[in-house]
């Protein structure tokens, strides 16, 4: 327990936690600024069918018509790998994880590895989106989605949790923040199965991202086009996702990233 | 100083949510949800001036409708795609409007009759103008005072994204304003005849 402790309080005391943590609500904020606070202007309607702007069309992770919202969600992989991902290799190669398995638990240690950059990257991505949703709230009305208005961004039943979308929004945010932290923390775990491999800490700095942006490339031309991660991770569903794919893609991230590690890459380490 | 800033920081947080509290009490006080208010069949509303009796509704697959409608054929639309045409299901809403005022009005615009919009679940259209401008020949956008038009509005539904049979088994609704209220016709699955 001590040694997942430490590791937890490794990833959440450095300054390249601080640092990811402040560019990604940098980024929120400025969304807010540039695209929320204009439109507090008028918010009321004139016509009867018209509808005002509401907090389920506004906020970042809904705002179809936004360049934050996709430059979020393609900056949050890279930025969740910088607090602690290349933390194991580091710990490698200077010799520190000598020190730490004469003191503690290896199976404590490399638990506590995955655990710590697992939270740490889905902090990065939680904690912005809760603080755009939380900014936009405070000056836009939380008025429930109309299907007819065509001003939302799910359109037609066929999205995966749309009578959620349509009858309890914040459910429906509630739901997606959980499937974007889990992601964020899943691609940055996949630091940790090639640490051993490669020798080049920028390069591990950059898999996660490159991995995605190939993994999203690839299969957008396939019939599994659904399953593209940026597809996966953005609330709009640009590509209507169901939740089979999403909990399986989801499972497999997980399971690659934690058993590739947990077996191969640290259980299975013979520098020691 | 130190001893006490525990207490401050919890203080500071009480504040923090008291302002974010009222704030978003207030903003959501003065832009409330939309109140539903619903008619369904051969009931009445205000609307803008007219009276709105709601009629029966009736859904069709494409040879059903040309069943009901065989003259339909000659609309332009499906000439040019009869295959596109079968591709959908068509739900006619009828209607009865009467200018109550004195004076003459106009519906037309965004809040127009030809603005209104069906809901299904989570799926919505508009009216298909082409098929409302044949099936009322005689829809004129402007009343005199007291004058009446029974009208049939059209939708198309494709049926990939709402199969007939789960159409005919759900509750649909014909939006004629969305905000400060949520005004609609209602036509409940239960209580109409399948059509």
């Amino acid at each position: 327990m001590k040694g997942i402790k430490l590791e937890i309080y490794r990833a959440f005391h450095n300054i390249w936690y601080i640092s990811a943590l402040g560019i990604s609500c940098v980024i929120a904020v400025i969304h807010f600024v540039q695209q929320v606070l204009p439109k507090t202007k008028v918010i009321g309607v004139f016509l009867n069918m018209d509808y005002p702007n509401s907090l389920y069309n506004s906020c970042l992770m809904l705002d179809y018509s936004s360049f934050y919202q996709y430059l979020f969600y393609y900056a949050v992989i890279l930025l969740g790998t910088l607090p602690y991902a290349v933390s194991y290799y580091t710990d490698l190669r200077e010799g520190y994880i000598k020190n730490i398995y004469t003191k503690m638990n290896r199976n404590e240690y490399l638990i506590g590895k995955y655990l710590a950059v697992f939270l740490s990257a889905a902090s990065i991505c939680l904690i912005p989106l809760v603080l755009n949703v939380y900014l936009t709230a405070l000056v836009l009305p939380a008025l429930i989605p109309q299907p007819g208005t065509h001003l939302f961004a799910l359109v037609g039943r066929d999205c995966m949790f749309s009578g959620v979308f349509y009858s309890h929004p914040l459910v429906y945010i509630g739901i997606y923040l959980l499937i974007d932290s889990v992601m964020t923390g899943a691609f940055a775990c996949l630091v940790l199965v090639f640490s051993k491999l490669i020798y080049n800490r920028y390069i591990l700095l950059f898999l996660p991202f490159l991995i995605y942006i190939v993994m999203q490339t690839v299969l957008q031309f396939t019939p599994l086009s659904q399953a593209g991660p940026h597809y996966v991770m953005n609330p709009i569903q640009f590509h209507w996702e169901s939740f089979g794919v999403v909990f399986i893609e989801i499972l497999l991230l997980l399971a690659a990233g934690f058993f590739g590690f947990f077996r191969k890459g640290g259980r299975s380490h013979e520098a020691l | 100083m130190r001893r006490y800033r525990k207490w401050f920081i919890i203080l500071g947080i009480f504040i923090w949510a008291g302002i974010s509290g009222a704030m978003i009490y207030h903003i959501n006080h003065i832009f409330p949800n939309p109140e539903n208010k619903a008619i369904c069949t051969g009931e009445t509303d205000l609307y803008k001036g007219f009276t709105l009796k709601a009629g029966e509704i009736e859904i069709y697959t494409w040879e059903e409708l040309l069943q009901v409608y065989p003259d339909w054929q000659d609309d332009s639309f499906i000439k040019e795609d009869p295959e596109m045409a079968a591709s959908y299901n068509y739900v006619i809403v009828n209607c009865e409007l009467t200018n109550n005022t004195k004076d003459k009005l106009a519906n037309s615009g965004k809040e127009g009759i030809m603005n209104w919009i069906i809901e299904a679940e989570e799926e919505s259209n508009s009216v298909d103008y082409m098929s409302m401008l044949w099936l009322n020949k005689e829809y004129h956008n402007s009343y005199e005072a007291g004058e009446t038009q029974n009208l049939k509005i059209p939708y198309m539904i494709w049926e990939e994204y709402i199969p007939i049979e789960e159409l005919r088994n759900m509750d649909i609704k014909v939006v004629y304003s969305y905000y400060p209220t949520k005004n609609y016709i209602l036509y409940k699955a239960g209580e109409r005849e399948k059509s």
